[in-house]
């Protein structure tokens, strides 16, 4: 549906260039929900706004259902976007309108008709759910609030595309799941395909089928979610994935003991289920004392993982841990005792 | 007095109620074009931005009162006159729309470019963009900034004076600081304030309004000013126009305050059973009643001296001519300290009025008076001509109109005849020397040549010079102001 071939952008700095976007291809399915992830500066806010042209791309092609929108006129580019939705990390609402007049402001550009303005707008206040709000301004809107508004007004042109800049990062946990929820709501209701960057790997968890990683313009690492939750290449991958397991460094650290391995073992899929440390102490015949353990609930599966520390005959954990690699589960080791 | 004030408030409110409406007519749209023109936005174009920006700075680097004399020609060309109010409008809203512009600038860039983003991101238009967010989202910034350009307007205006467009300040200006009528002055002043004062209330309010989002019932009280505005124009407007001339008796005659224009008002009953309608336009500068009679806004002048209309034609490229000269105010030497000049003592500072051909006049006097002696006896004549000055006195150059306020500081003073008078001085009486018997320095009709044979300029000179009215002048003003003998 959207296809990137080798985009690039730079900006010209008083006297250097800089490479926001370097060489990024990529292939985003219909009815997917892509997450685009990386810390800040990666690029990623750069590549987005290129889908819309926001920003003008310095190189490359961007092919959405088979037209290269590169090559739209003012007047088409505007036509293009008014089918794409776009969604902000501050909202981005109009402070002199209410919540109906911010919706019906995406339906004026497209040239609505007065008389179904008021009836659309009525249908998309129910579908975020502020059939209440309608007459209020935004400042009297909390920030879900706002960014539910921010949807409706995405929405209002039936868009095929919905991209999403960062729109839960200003936005406290509760209310960002809430959020989220609605998005996923959305996506399978409507059939949307949805774009989204964020910095926060929980957002990529909680909703994305498939991810890229960006770092220094680059897209270091494309893959299903799974896929790079359960082996992540990149560092930044890792790094990422590391922060919302902050814990179990800590717990590590704690418990380093000299002569006891530390492992971290990872479940997915078939092997979440099976009873593989009652097995590892019958057959090896160590102590094993779990420090911690966590499941990510992705959008389309399940991984767990634990900690473990090894108890016993330095040779026998060794073994163990080979034999663990046998079962095709995965096994970091973080401490070697 | 009650009328004189309510007079110039119309004639204020009418200049600023229309330089607000033009210099918004013009300076907003250049205002929207040089913001979206900038790097970044909507219309983003490097050239077109230099362009304005450059036009902008120039437009408001000009002084007030030179960009009113320098466009005196399409004052002429859009209201038909280069006096009066209607004629100020002109350079008031080009003075200020380019203050306009800045201010519709800096509003329009406090928008926050999110909400412009989004705006683009849904695929509006540039019109749209600037109907829709610009405009309403930078609604408040804009109202501060038009009470301000209305404040900075009714500021301006006061200088409206120097092309007869009358008005608060200049009624301020010509009581209160050239003939010492406190209470008028204080009156007009407080006046303004009041104006001001009203006007940055009300843009106060609209932008809390704004910001409360309760602007409909706001709405109501900003219509009603605006109706009384355009209620008190047209008043403005005939008060105005009716120094236009509508028939051939009309005789529009430019003048200074005093005392030429209470001479001509004196005359006036006496020009009217000739079939003469009199008008009298005061103007408080001596620049414009000439360049005004050049423009063919006024059929004659009275205010200059042969001298100063000679020095005037040859550097204006002019040739005015002179019907004949009316009185003379003489200058005089005063002292709050010494009655004679010889009990002047060495080094002593002397104030004359510093401008060039009172200047020299005042150093005539000085010479006659003894105090020095001159190689030059014209009108071109500067200290550089001293050739001899035994006491060693130090020329003191000041604005005309100051020197009476400044006698206490200096030894003494060379002081006009007008503003001695004005300042309770009497040249007659409490002049240690004046220049009176110099009919040099007689008061002068002043026309162009076209006008020489106006029968209405002649009658109004016979009239003027008629042995009634000498009478008449050396009764009123006690000496300060003499009647021209034999003509």
């Amino acid at each position: 549906m959207i296809k990137l071939n080798s985009v690039f952008k730079n900006y010209q700095l008083k006297n250097r260039e800089v490479v926001a976007v370097k060489n990024v291809s990529a292939e985003i399915h219909e009815n997917e929900i892509y997450g685009i992830i990386g810390l800040s500066g990666a690029g990623k806010s750069s590549l987005i706004r290129m889908l819309n042209r926001i920003e003008e791309p310095s190189g490359g092609e961007i092919i959405v259902n088979g037209e290269n929108i590169l090559t739209y006129d003012r007047v088409k580019l505007q036509k293009y976007r008014q089918k794409v939705g776009m969604i902000f990390q501050h909202f981005n609402l109009l402070s002199s309108r209410t919540v109906e007049e911010n919706i019906a402001f995406a339906l004026e550009i497209a040239k609505w008709e007065k008389g179904s303005i008021k009836k659309r707008v009525g249908e998309l206040l129910e579908l975020v759910g502020l059939q209440d709000k309608a007459t209020n301004y935004p400042e009297q809107l909390s920030g879900g609030q706002k960014q539910r508004v921010a949807i409706a007004r995405a929405l209002a042109n039936n868009p095929t595309i919905l991209l999403s800049d960062e729109a839960t990062s200003a936005l406290d946990p509760k209310t960002t799941k809430s959020i989220l929820e609605l998005l996923k709501e959305i996506q399978r209701k409507l059939g949307l395909t949805i774009v989204l960057i964020t910095h926060q790997m929980e957002v990529i968890k909680e909703v994305c089928d498939r991810v890229m990683v960006m770092s220094q313009g680059e897209a270091v690492e494309i893959g299903t979610v799974e896929e790079i939750f359960k082996n992540p290449q990149s560092d930044v991958s890792k790094e990422l994935i590391e922060e919302i397991h902050a814990n179990d460094s800590k717990e590590i650290e704690l418990t380093k003991v000299r002569g006891n391995k530390i492992i971290k073992v990872i479940f997915s899929g078939e092997s979440v289920n099976k009873s593989v440390i009652s097995e590892l102490v019958r057959k090896f015949d160590i102590d094993i004392s779990i420090i911690t353990g966590t499941i990510d609930e992705l959008k389309n599966s399940r991984i767990g993982y634990l900690i473990l520390e090894l108890m016993g005959d330095i040779k026998k954990q060794q073994e163990a841990v080979s034999w663990l690699e046998s079962q095709n589960i995965q096994v970091e080791v973080k401490y070697n005792g | 007095m009650v009328n004189l004030l309510y007079v110039a408030t119309l004639q204020t409110i009418y200049m600023v109620f229309f330089a607000v409406v033009i210099s918004g007519i013009i300076g907003v749209p250049v205002g929207l074009w040089v913001t979206v023109s900038r790097e970044g936005h909507i219309c983003e174009n490097k050239s077109v931005n230099a362009v304005l920006e450059t036009i902008i700075n120039i437009m408001r680097s000009f002084p007030f009162i030179i960009l009113m004399i320098l466009i005196l020609p399409i004052s002429r060309y859009v209201v038909g006159t280069t006096i009066g109010s209607t004629a100020a409008i002109i350079p008031l809203a080009l003075s200020a729309a380019p203050f306009v512009a800045r201010v519709v600038e800096s509003a329009l860039l406090e928008v926050d470019p999110g909400m412009i983003e989004a705006a683009k991101a849904l695929g509006s238009s540039r019109g749209k963009i600037v109907r829709s967010v610009l405009f309403p989202e930078g609604k408040a910034s804009l109202v501060n900034g038009l009470t301000l350009v209305i404040i900075n307007i009714i500021g301006y205006s006061a200088m409206a004076g120097a092309i007869g467009g009358g008005g608060l300040g200049n009624v301020a200006i010509m009581y209160g600081y050239e003939r010492y009528d406190i209470p008028v002055m204080i009156y007009s002043v407080i006046i303004i304030i009041v104006m001001v004062q009203v006007i940055q209330s009300l843009g106060n309010l609209y932008v809390r309004n704004i910001k409360s989002r309760k602007s409909q019932k706001f709405f109501y009280t900003w219509i009603v000013i605006v109706l009384v505005a355009l209620a008190a124009s047209p008043f403005a407007f005939i008060q105005n126009f009716s120094v236009i001339p509508k028939k051939e008796t009309v005789l529009i005659v430019g003048a200074s305050a005093v005392p030429h224009a209470d001479i001509l008002n004196h005359v006036k009953p006496i020009l009217a059973k000739e079939g003469i309608d009199l008008k009298v336009v005061v103007f408080n500068d001596y620049v414009t009643p000439n360049l005004a009679l050049q423009q063919g806004s006024i059929q004659a002048n009275y205010f200059q001296n042969i001298p100063y209309m000679d020095a005037f034609n040859a550097s204006h490229h002019m040739d005015m001519v002179s019907m004949g000269g009316i009185h003379v105010e003489p200058f005089g030497l005063y002292s709050k300290k010494y009655s004679s000049v010889s009990a002047i003592p060495n080094g002593a500072s002397v104030a004359v009025p510093n401008d060039p051909s009172n200047e020299a006049r005042a150093l005539l006097l000085l010479q006659k008076a003894g105090l020095i002696t001159l190689n030059s006896s014209g009108s071109s004549t500067t200290p550089q001509n001293i050739v001899s000055n035994p006491k060693n006195i130090k020329i003191v150059p000041l604005d005309a109109a100051q020197i009476p306020r400044s006698l206490d500081s200096v030894t003494a003073a060379v002081i006009n005849g007008n503003y001695a008078m004005t300042a309770g001085l009497n040249p007659s009486k409490d002049a240690m020397v004046t220049d009176s018997d110099n009919v040099d320095y007689a008061n002068i009709i002043t026309v162009m040549p076209s006008q020489e044979n106006n029968p209405a300029i002649k009658k109004l000179v016979a009239v003027l010079q008629s042995p009634d009215v000498k009478a008449w002048i050396n009764a009123q003003y006690k000496g300060a102001v003499v009647a021209v003998p034999n003509n």
